[in-house]
């Protein structure tokens, strides 16, 4: 089918001009460019400010969580893992006694010491398990492997770069308290999340 | 670079297709009057942008759609922004489709060669109102939702199979989470898909066929590049200014300093349960409303589905009645008339909301939408959401629970004042309005002859003529004005409102001085018991007027002994109503709150 419009060729003009017109077509040229580019940048600058939202949002700290009764915790000295309940805010969802998290608490033989330690592994953030049969924390994502203490088993794995992170917990009144938070992960210190 | 830029050339042809998208020809030179189509795309494309940024941040279900809009207005750095920006683009892009559609046919655009371009161009129109039908909802507040109602009804009833049509758009017989999922899927996947679909061949079309322009051209050809790419930009410029003002107007306008509050609204969180009586369309579809209020009941398809239905086959048999030079004239016509028809419409609804006779009531309504927006948006910030939505939390709110029981149980007899300091409308066969009841401002027109027995107080009721009103006519006229004033302040002092407290404080004096003319037994406590005077008084007992435990009691039982006994007018004993018509001690003191606007913040 024929085409019914042929287009004419155009040729751009840079031909031979006089200087003025060639002055105001530059200065069309660089209006164009510049509105034009502000115009499309318009609906990208609206949506900036809240797609960087979430850099502004912190974790607002350590939460200081009761944990368990001190008389339901045994004194074998071995881990035995315990929910952390408190509230929690997701966006715009208040959630009032929420699961947020878990920890191992050890209590020494004999005594009223808890140690706590957070069940994340500081390699990458998976949730450290406990072998019972080898007495070790073991990592199921990249095998890291833990003493009971928490130390760096890195005869069994070189990949944990601090041993387990230990929170700070304290008896009161016949209960155990832990100061819950979250540590950064792949980093030889521990640095708690903003 | 150079080497690069030729590789990429030979692999790509690129040179070649940005000469040809830069330097087609425009004859007769570029022209401001060919800048609607590219504000259009502008527009879509400022939509996609932001839409992306929504998405983002939007959870679409029935209870998380209206709690993450809420969360991107009010919680959000620069939400409020981003989402004015995408709700007033929308509504520009209505408005430029107009005159795009306009410029097209009247320069005669839409005849041969182009045709198939003009369909192109009204099926995009139809993706574009389906954008801004479906877009409505998704904010999952009251207006959307009882809109979205309306408007999927609507398309139940297209003949055959209308119904499954209606049930397949909501996912289900019933409104919900699939109706926000589909409306999504539609809004940001399909509808968005098949626009870009239908512009691109559209602009394909465009590009064959060429501008269209007057014949001879009056001025040297020109090309798209620069001379119309400036032309397109400054337009485009100039929506984006008028858009950014719509966004930020009250600001601009009436000094609105907090910035959440600029931008588009959001209502109260849908409740299939609460009557929404502000509902309305977006304007641009005002005109369909106020078209279909013209169709009885059993003709409403003929308004809402075959006439829309017949206009839009007479835009689309336009390049065909086009052919002929007088076809021409009636096709443009019939857009004038269409615009003019539509305007006229939208003039009307306007009309009939804000100065007709059923405004006082639309207005009304939109006034309580507000105060339940508003609410429901102070209890989120305060209370933060529960799992179960922002719903909960209004329906378990006293302030919106008293108001609406008040709006259900007395309004019917005291109608409903839009403020405590204004009455509104008096009803015809009422009782006493009680907007601001027992303040100073209420007593005083209660203890004014002209007012005493009118409408807004005895007027319309068994005490119209009774010893109050004859006392208020007569003995009271001998007074001085300051005694009556003392008296005022002094009776209004009895009911501890929160908030004259001040004034209370600071007017002692002179309310002691109305206390003793109340317990005068030459005056008030002839009739009235007022604390330890007037002992055995036959009208309403006057200690602790228009506090909690009075109105309390009052409501409870009007015709005890201690109010207006055997001469109580119609009111019920609320505490004691039969079961169904009986009020709760719970919803009592709601209401007693509520009249004494005395609401319970947010703790």
């Amino acid at each position: 089918m024929a085409d019914l419009h042929p287009q004419p060729a155009v040729q751009p003009a840079s031909g031979p001009q006089a200087t003025t017109p060639r002055r105001r077509r530059f200065l069309t040229e660089a209006l164009a460019v510049v509105i034009g580019g502000f115009v499309m940048v318009f609906p990208f600058a609206a949506g900036l400010a809240p797609f960087f939202d979430p850099l502004r949002r912190t974790t607002g700290g350590g939460k200081h969580v009761r944990v368990t009764p001190l008389d339901a915790l045994p004194d074998d000295g071995l881990p035995h893992p315990f929910t952390i309940t408190a509230d929690m805010t997701d966006a715009w969802t208040l959630l009032p006694n929420e699961p947020i998290g878990r920890v191992y608490l050890i209590r020494k033989q004999g005594t009223q010491t808890v140690r706590a330690l957070s069940a994340i592994c500081p390699h990458l953030g998976c949730m450290v398990g406990y072998d019972a049969a080898h007495e070790l924390f073991r990592c199921p994502c990249h095998t890291s492997a833990f003493d009971l203490d928490g130390t760096r088993r890195l005869d069994i794995s070189k990949v944990p770069p601090r041993n387990m992170d230990s929170l700070t917990c304290k008896v009161e009144n016949g209960e155990v308290w832990v100061d819950y938070l979250n540590f950064k992960t792949g980093l030889e210190k521990q640095v708690p999340r903003a | 670079m150079k080497a690069l830029l030729n590789w990429l050339d030979d692999r790509t042809g690129i040179r070649d297709f940005l000469s040809d998208a830069l330097y087609e020809s425009i004859p007769g030179g570029a022209r401001w009057r060919y800048v609607w189509g590219s504000t259009l795309v502008f527009t879509f494309f400022v939509q996609v942008v932001t839409g992306v940024f929504l998405w983002m941040q939007y959870s679409p279900s029935a209870q998380t759609a209206w709690e993450s809009v809420y969360y991107i207005q009010y919680q959000t750095s620069g939400g409020w922004l981003l989402r004015g920006v995408h709700h007033f683009t929308a509504q520009a892009m209505v408005v430029l489709l107009v005159f795009h559609i306009l410029q097209v046919v009247i320069d005669g655009a839409y005849r041969a060669p182009r045709e198939v371009n003009f369909w192109l161009g009204l099926i995009l129109m139809q993706i574009v109102l389906g954008l801004s039908l479906t877009g409505y909802l998704l904010p999952w507040d009251q207006k959307g939702y009882w809109a979205t109602r309306v408007a999927t009804n609507l398309m139940g009833l297209v003949p055959l199979f209308g119904e499954k049509l209606q049930s397949l758009v909501v996912g289900g017989p019933d409104y919900g989470h699939h109706t926000l999922t589909r409306f999504f899927a539609l809004h940001a996947g399909v509808l968005p898909g098949l626009l870009i679909f239908f512009l691109v061949l559209h602009v394909y079309m465009f590009r064959r066929h060429g501008i269209t322009h007057k014949l001879p051209a009056k001025y040297e050809d020109g090309t798209f590049w620069p001379d119309q790419v400036l032309r397109d930009a400054v337009a485009c410029l100039a929506v984006m200014a008028v858009v950014l003002f719509l966004v930020v107007r009250a600001a601009v306008l009436s000094g609105e300093t907090d910035v959440t509050r600029l931008g588009a609204d959001l209502g109260a969180p849908a409740d299939p349960s609460v009557p929404y009586s502000a509902a309305r369309p977006e304007w641009y579809f005002l005109f369909l409303f106020q078209f279909l209020k013209l169709f009885p009941g059993e003709l409403e398809a003929i308004g809402a589905i075959y006439l829309p239905g017949l206009i839009l086959l007479l835009l689309f048999l336009m390049p065909i009645v086009g052919r002929w030079k007088s076809g021409h004239r009636l096709n443009v016509g019939l857009v004038m008339a269409l615009v003019a028809g539509a305007g006229l419409l939208t003039c009307l609804a306007w009309h009939d909301d804000h100065r007709g006779a059923e405004s006082a009531n639309f207005g009304k309504a939109v006034v309580r939408a507000q105060r339940e927006a508003e609410r429901s948006i102070e209890l989120a910030k305060a209370h933060g959401i529960p799992p179960a939505g922002a719903l909960t939390l209004l329906r378990a709110d006293p302030t919106i629970r008293a108001a609406r029981a008040f709006d259900a149980r007395c309004a019917v007899c005291h109608g409903t004042p839009p403020a405590a300091d204004d009455q509104g409308q008096p009803l015809r066969n009422g009782a006493p309005s009680l907007g601001g009841f027992a303040s100073r401002a209420w007593i005083a027109g209660l203890l004014d002859p002209q007012t005493v027995a009118g409408p807004h107080y005895f007027g319309n009721t068994a005490h119209w003529d009774g010893d109050m009103a004859s006392f208020v006519n007569g003995d009271l006229k001998a007074w001085k004005k300051n005694e009556i004033e003392d008296v005022v302040m002094a009776l209004s002092a009895e009911a501890q409102l929160e908030s004259q407290a001040d004034a209370d404080r600071a007017d002692a004096e002179r309310i002691k001085a109305g206390q003793a003319l109340i317990r005068d037994e030459e005056r008030c406590a002839e009739c009235h018991k007022f604390h330890d005077a007037g002992a055995d008084g036959t009208a309403p007992d006057l200690t602790g007027y228009g506090s909690k435990a009075w109105l309390t009691q009052f409501i409870s039982n009007p015709a005890d002994p201690r109010f207006y006994g055997d001469n109580n007018d119609r009111m019920p004993a609320f505490a004691t109503a039969p079961a169904g018509a009986a009020l709760s001690s719970e919803a009592i003191a709601e209401i007693v709150g509520y009249l004494r606007s005395d609401w319970n913040q947010p703790k």
